[in-house]
């Protein structure tokens, strides 16, 4: 099994059993610390995903500072066993349990179905999909079309992982592997720019930095908003 | 790097998490722990930006950082909601010691 492979199998494990420990743990502080190690989790997923820079994002802003701001509430409430109440197992928590198992289960036969690229699948519908496949490694050559050559086969579309853009290529049976055009091996490494500060910040502060500029106005208008409601009584 | 961990593997993980906040949402009446679960739910949905980001980039062979983009402002979102939902609870607690929702009915009638 590759190392991508095992580190994500265990840190899904371990990403749903503290997930559902938050749900299930009585006292609301047991509660915010297994949210912490989820998120911390999650980060560690994130980085699995070439995310290096919302990893780091995550753990600063979620499991730094909104986790802090959770426990600080929980805290000042410092709730005791009468207001935290009974734990009562009624007829109507069973139902929704049942029901988000249910819910949990269509979506991925959704997902699954989606994506085998099986004859009659809802592929047909949406061909992107079935186009997104898993990132080839550094020195690995696939075809676009995704399909067994011959000696001299062709292909329009070749491309190495670890390198960006695509060229025509021709199939090479000694090696067992897609020969790709000269000027493919000379771009930049794209794998590289993905998800780093510099290239998600060139695309907030250009493709989106009229969003960006919102979410400042409406971070304002939350702290603003946060200030009055706690400072008076309502 | 071969046999690297198909899309589909991270849309479920991300379907799990949030099916498990949807739970937390609607089973608990603490409303502190209902703002918890409402995290873990932005978080499945960051997942589930981040790994088309980067199966798309991969299809693709060029860059596409909006689902980072986006995610960058799930978090921004979140921290402000945070902050007034604390705020709120904050309040609600003041007026009635304790943080049931479910005896919330300020605004009702």
């Amino acid at each position: 099994m590759a190392s991508e492979t095992i580190f994500f199998l265990i840190l899904a494990f371990s990403i749903v059993v503290s997930s559902l420990l938050v749900v299930t743990l009585r006292n609301p502080i047991h509660s915010a610390l297994s949210l912490v190690s989820t998120m911390l989790m999650m980060a560690g997923v994130y980085a699995l995903l070439n995310a290096p820079f919302l990893a780091v994002i995550q753990v600063m802003v979620y499991a730094g500072a909104i986790m802090v701001l959770f426990l600080f509430v929980i805290m000042l409430l410092n709730l005791g066993d009468d207001e935290l109440g009974e734990r009562r197992f009624t007829l109507s928590k069973f139902i929704t349990a049942g029901g988000a198992i249910f819910l949990f289960g269509a979506v991925a036969f959704g997902i699954t179905t989606l994506g085998s690229g099986e004859p009659g699948s809802p592929q047909t519908a949406y061909p992107g999909l079935s186009r997104l496949v898993a990132v080839p490694g550094a020195d690995e050559v696939a075809c676009s079309e995704a399909r067994a050559g011959v000696e001299g086969d062709h292909c329009e579309e070749v491309w190495v992982g670890g390198q960006e853009g695509r060229a025509a290529g021709t199939y090479d049976a000694a090696s067992k592997t897609w020969r790709p055009a000269p000027e493919l091996a000379r771009s930049v490494a794209l794998w590289e720019r993905f998800g780093t500060v510099e290239w998600v910040g060139r695309s907030i502060f250009g493709k989106w930095v009229f969003l960006f500029e919102v979410t400042g106005v409406l971070l304002l208008a939350a702290v603003i908003g946060a200030v009055v409601i706690a400072k008076r009584r309502l | 790097m071969e046999g690297s961990v198909p899309l589909e593997w991270y849309l479920i993980l991300s379907a799990a998490i949030f099916a498990i906040g949807g739970v937390g949402v609607l089973l608990r009446r603490n409303a502190i722990i209902l703002f918890m679960c409402i995290e873990l739910m932005l978080n499945a949905v960051n997942l589930t930006f981040l790994a088309f980001s980067r199966y798309r980039t991969g299809a693709l062979g060029a860059l596409d950082l909006d689902g980072h983009v986006m995610s960058f402002f799930v978090i921004a979102l979140a921290a402000a909601e945070a902050a007034v939902g604390l705020a709120i609870i904050l309040s609600i607690f003041r007026h009635r010691r304790h943080i049931n929702v479910d005896d919330g009915n300020l605004l009702k009638n």
